[in-house]
């Protein structure tokens, strides 16, 4: 089984804080990887680490047979970003913005013009496609962040949080594009909070907590050794430790 | 209320004092902060001998006026003093809100909004956070010790009575700047209504000029004569003061002032000081009354426009149909990504109130300063080959460049979100440096060939050559000045939106400064090779020569600038993420 992408060792510190913590990822080409974790734990900077957008402090990293240290466009020709802070243009459209992501990618003005039409169809972007992002939605501009990281038909697709803050009837598209993706042998590396999205789509599973890895394998190997019809969420909860639940009552809140 | 004024004045400080904690950023960041917050300290240094003279002189005049056997000429000199700075003072605080960051807006106040704070209490502490403003600091001292120094001058109740006068000024001029920037503010937040509204600026500026221009010689004939009565007025004044030595002098100038003028603040606080001290009861009641009423009614108008502002939320006013569709642009023998990143760059600064000023305005503003001086240009003799077009034109180049530093010594952090977006495209560093020097060219030559266009309108003389060498110059002086912009936003960069006027849409002060004096700098040795060519060799081709060995030495420049950049930028990288993504 190929990888599309491998790390060794991957550490980030900011400051005295370590974010990420010697993770070792393995993620199956063609695979759907749900990358989980509580709140501040390092997946969003996990993910930036392997876009390219933080240096690492240590580790190596290989995506598609490529080391993006070494040769990051390379990289970022075959993958494609949707990032915690969706990395859009203010004052440009929603069609400039899609025309900029082609222009750079080197896609044909054909090509160009019948992708971005389909996506913003998908996202039902279509009437406001002129608009400023800046007018934008939350969640619209999400749908534009995940339209421009399709747009160039990556082989690999790092998705961070996607599902959250879109409305149900876009989520339930978006769910079927995406696995019409992997069917087509696409690889997707995605984070979200919502486990019951994770467990209808994902088969690989990795979780993080306070930066290390504390759990990896397919979606089987996380059920394994745990009694029958237990759901991702039970699974998630006693790997986190649900400290939560037990301490503060908060019984001043009526 | 004490509790909440407690929790406010606590919330500042840590906001203040926080943002000096900067542990966890490369040490080229923190220097790069601590400078620009010591931008303001610096002003405030300085400002404190002003303040202190002001004070002084404000006991001074206080203590002389108070003085019942005071000379005639002290009063006659204070009130006149009082009066003309007081009237300057006003001016200066109502405009002091068009170039400075619109208060009451942040996403603070939002939070604010959300807790148990009553609005009057919001409002009360904007106003009073006016006195922060310099203008108003430096003020506020003199106002206040004027009337000690009358109480000290012997007479104790018309200076505590001037006090009173003196405070209620000073709180005319704190509702009336909060006005000012809460009107501004709301103006400024639908982003149409904004660009309308500076681009209205524009046009009134021009036409002023222009009419200034057209009616000048009336207007000059007009001032000669006001001129005349003028003296005459003083001269009669002075007369009249001669003959009834009860009147002040300033009382008679007076009399030369349209009526309406009594009914501002400043003429109203003097005259409670000169009722003070005089002890015109009748006068000093009817004028505290003009003051009162003045703080009523902007203490209305302000609060009113306070609340609108908190009720309006920040919109760009949507957008109608901006019509560009998926088409991408190329530039002839410049890269597709290169040019991508060349026009989103360029976009980004048409559609924002800073970006459209930069480009538009020099176009205006030099066609207005040539109207203006075109008679006295006329009688003036140029060196062969020069004219006055070409002046204008080059002109308009050099200010293009100064004006537009806001965005070209800010270029990374002023694409906020958009900067993640192009380190996560395919693009090399040196595609998205040449991107972003291209997308500035653009603007620069929107800018010039405006400048050059109505230049060349306006007076075609002078040789072809001249007018090349004077063109390539401006090139010369933009190939060096893009790599050294690109410097300073590698080094210095600073959250900036420019849509705003004021400092949130200003690039971080030292680099500001820098990109600011480097354009006369980068002007001297081709101007001199210039003048010298075509004064004393009086030869428009060699002109030219020295124009293409200036070009010739800034495109070295430019090339070993831009690899050097190359490896700041990726040095640099992940901070300028940082800071243009807002942390
Ligand atoms: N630029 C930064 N500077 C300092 N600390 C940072 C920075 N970015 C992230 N951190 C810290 O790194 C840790 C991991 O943050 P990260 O954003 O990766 O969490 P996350 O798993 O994505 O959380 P969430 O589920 O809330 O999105 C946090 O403790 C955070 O405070
Ligand atoms: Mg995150």
């Amino acid at each position: 089984m190929s990888l599309a992408l491998q790390t060794r060792g991957l550490t980030r510190h900011f400051g005295d804080l370590t974010a990420v913590d010697a993770v070792d990822l393995a993620v199956p080409a063609g695979s759907f990887y749900g990358f989980l974790g509580p709140n501040g734990a390092g997946k969003s900077t996990t993910i930036k680490c392997l876009t390219g957008l933080l240096r690492p402090s240590e580790g190596e990293i290989r995506i598609l047979d490529l080391d993006p240290l070494a040769d990051p466009v390379g990289v970022k020709k075959m993958i494609g970003v949707l990032p915690e802070d969706l990395a859009l243009f203010d004052r440009l459209t929603a069609a400039e913005t899609l025309g900029f992501v082609g222009q750079i990618h080197g896609l044909s003005r054909e090509t160009l013009e019948q992708r971005a039409e389909e996506l913003l169809t998908l996202m039902e972007l279509n009437r406001r496609k002129d608009s400023l992002v800046t007018d934008f939605s939350h969640g619209m501009k999400k749908k534009l962040a995940l339209a421009v990281a399709l747009l160039p038909a990556p082989k690999l697709l790092f998705l961070d949080e996607p599902f959250e803050g879109i409305d149900a009837v876009a989520s339930r598209q978006i769910r079927n594009l995406l696995k019409s993706y992997v069917s087509r042998g696409g690889t997707i590396f995605l984070t979200s909070h919502i486990l019951q999205i994770v467990e209808t789509l994902c088969d690989q599973i990795g979780v993080i907590q306070h930066g290390r890895l504390i759990a990896q394998g397919s979606m089987e190997e996380m059920r394994r050794g745990t009694e029958d019809g237990r759901t991702l969420e039970q699974i998630f909860l006693e790997l986190v430790g649900a400290e939560a639940e037990a301490s503060a009552a908060l019984d001043w809140l009526t | 209320m004490l509790r909440t004024i407690r929790a406010f004045l606590w919330m500042r400080w840590r906001i203040s004092r926080n943002a000096f904690k900067t542990r966890q950023r490369d040490s080229l960041e923190q220097i790069s902060r601590a400078l620009g917050a010591l931008a303001p300290v610096f002003m405030l240094l300085m400002l404190v001998p002003t303040v202190l003279a002001l004070a002084a002189g404000g006991v001074f005049l206080g203590w002389k006026m108070g003085q019942a056997e005071t000379v005639m000429i002290w009063r006659s000199f204070g009130f006149l003093a009082l009066r003309g700075g007081l009237a300057v003072a006003t001016i200066t605080v109502l405009i002091a809100p068009m170039v400075r960051s619109s208060r009451g807006t942040g996403s603070e106040t939002t939070r604010l909004l959300l807790l148990p704070i009553r609005r009057g209490m919001l409002h009360a502490s904007e106003v009073i956070a006016a006195l922060s403003d310099p203008w108003l600091g430096v003020l506020f001292p003199a106002l206040v010790m004027f009337p000690i120094g009358i109480a000290i001058g012997g007479s104790v109740l018309g200076g505590a009575v001037s006090l009173l006068g003196a405070l209620l000024f000073v709180a005319i001029l704190m509702l009336a700047v909060s006005l000012a920037s809460f009107f501004i503010a709301l103006i400024f937040r639908k982003r149409k209504r904004a660009e309308r509204f500076t681009a209205v600026l524009i046009v009134v500026l021009s036409m002023s000029g222009l009419l200034f221009a057209l009616v000048g010689d009336e207007w000059e004939e007009g001032l000669e004569k006001k001129r005349d009565a003028k003296r005459f007025g003083v001269d009669a004044a002075e007369q009249a003061a001669e003959d009834d030595p009860d009147l002040t002098l300033s009382q008679h100038v007076d009399q030369q002032l349209p009526f309406g003028v009594r009914f501002l603040p400043s003429e109203a606080f003097m005259r409670v000081v000169e009722a003070a001290v005089d002890g015109h009861v009748a006068q000093l009641g009817l004028n505290l009354l003009l003051l009162g009423t003045w703080t009523t009614l902007l203490y209305v108008s302000s609060r009113w426009a306070y609340w609108r502002l908190l009720e309006t939320p920040e919109t760009g006013g949507v957008e109608g149909n901006l019509g560009a569709g998926f088409r991408t642009r190329s530039l002839p023998g410049v890269r597709p990504a290169v040019a991508a990143v060349a026009f989103a760059t360029m976009r980004l600064a048409l559609r924002t109130v800073r970006g459209k000023t930069a480009v538009y305005l020099n176009f205006v503003i030099t066609a207005m300063i040539y109207v203006i001086l075109i008679r006295e240009l006329s009688k003036v003799e140029l060196p062969s080959g020069l004219s006055f077009g070409l002046g204008i034109g080059f002109a308009g180049g050099f200010f293009t460049l100064i004006s537009l530093q806001p965005i070209m010594a800010n270029v990374f952090a002023i694409d906020s979100n958009g900067f993640t977006l192009q380190l996560l495209s395919p693009l090399s560093t040196s595609e998205i440096l040449h991107g972003k020097v291209v997308g500035s060219a653009l603007l620069v030559a929107i800018s010039t060939a405006l400048c050059f266009g109505i230049g060349f309108v306006l007076d075609a003389k002078g040789s072809p050559v001249v007018w090349l060498a004077g063109f390539l110059i401006l090139v010369a002086m933009f190939l060096v000045y893009a790599p050294m912009t690109l410097l300073l936003s590698a080094v210095f960069p600073k959250v900036a939106d420019l849509s705003r006027m004021g400092k949130d849409g200003n690039p971080q002060p030292i680099a500001g400064f820098v990109a600011f004096i480097a354009v006369p700098l980068l002007l001297i040795p081709p101007a001199l090779t210039a003048a010298a060519t075509l004064m004393i060799a009086k030869s428009g081709l060699l002109t030219l020569a020295g124009a293409l060995v200036w070009l010739g030495v800034a495109m070295a420049i430019y090339i070993v600038g831009m690899r050097a950049l190359c490896v700041l930028f990726e040095r640099r990288r992940e901070n300028l993420l940082l800071v243009a993504t807002g942390r």
